[in-house]
């Protein structure tokens, strides 16, 4: 979550760049790699080590596309989340971006992209959580 | 400031951009393969412990090797910024949307 509001932040500076913004504008891209890629490493930790029993939950209970469907899209769609976030400095550092009108298009499109996904991937667990909560009985 | 169209962007913006594109678009054909294809997933099994571990894998290396082989060759000189969006438009949407109605088709 804290990675979607860094890429949302660096959204609205990217909206209004100029050579005032553009430092913290690039800072904020490199927070967003940051904490997206802290929340790959300890999300894919609990994914692979502590998830597996959650998984039995879901698919014996009420709801198991809560699994088959939400957390399956889940995790794949993480890894675009990751590689956006991994190349949001690369274009954010790029020279032309001030005065680059389709460069900036290219960096609002990652930033944006980052921030909807980032939404998406925060529901998608919200609906697992729930698919374990039907599947224990309440 | 006057802003221009269709400038030219830096090399390796322009190398990973479009290594970005082509990774995106490989993660989402890794994941209809190995869930249709039973050897390839046990082989992504075996190869690391877990699918997820061997995939991460796959599309880390492939985005940074890809990245720095199109940054390095002439292939991102030739790239203007404006082919560059429409290629990480057309792969984040296809790849997207292939892995939602894969995984909504199979549920």
């Amino acid at each position: 979550m804290l990675g979607t509001l860094a890429a949302m932040w660096v959204f609205v500076e990217m909206l209004n760049v100029s050579e005032r913004n553009i430092r913290r504008m690039i800072r904020m891209s490199i927070v967003t790699t940051t904490f997206i890629w802290l929340s790959f490493l300890f999300g894919g930790y609990c994914y692979v080590f502590l998830y597996p029993a959650d998984k039995a939950v879901i698919l014996a209970g009420p709801q198991p596309w809560a699994h088959s469907v939400c957390m399956e899209v889940k995790e794949h769609l993480f890894f675009v989340l990751l590689l956006l976030s991994t190349y949001l400095p690369v274009i954010a550092r790029d020279g032309n971006m001030i005065r680059g009108r389709d460069i900036r298009r290219i960096g609002l499109a990652v930033a944006g992209s980052i921030v909807f996904l980032g939404l998406a991937m925060g529901r998608s667990g919200s609906i697992v959580s729930l698919g374990v909560r039907a599947g224990l009985g309440g | 400031m006057k802003r221009t169209k269709g400038t030219e962007v830096r090399r390796s913006a322009a190398g990973f951009g479009l290594s970005l594109a082509a990774t995106v678009f490989l993660s989402s054909l890794l994941v209809i393969l190995k869930e249709t294809t039973p050897w390839i997933n046990g082989w992504m099994k075996a190869a690391t412990g877990h699918h997820w571990i061997t995939h991460a894998a796959i599309v880390l290396v492939s985005y940074a090797l890809l990245g720095l082989l199109f940054s390095k060759t002439g292939i991102a000189r030739r790239l203007s910024a404006r082919t560059l969006l429409f290629a990480l438009a057309a792969s984040l949407s296809v790849s997207c949307a292939a892995i939602l109605a894969f995984y909504l088709l199979h549920a």
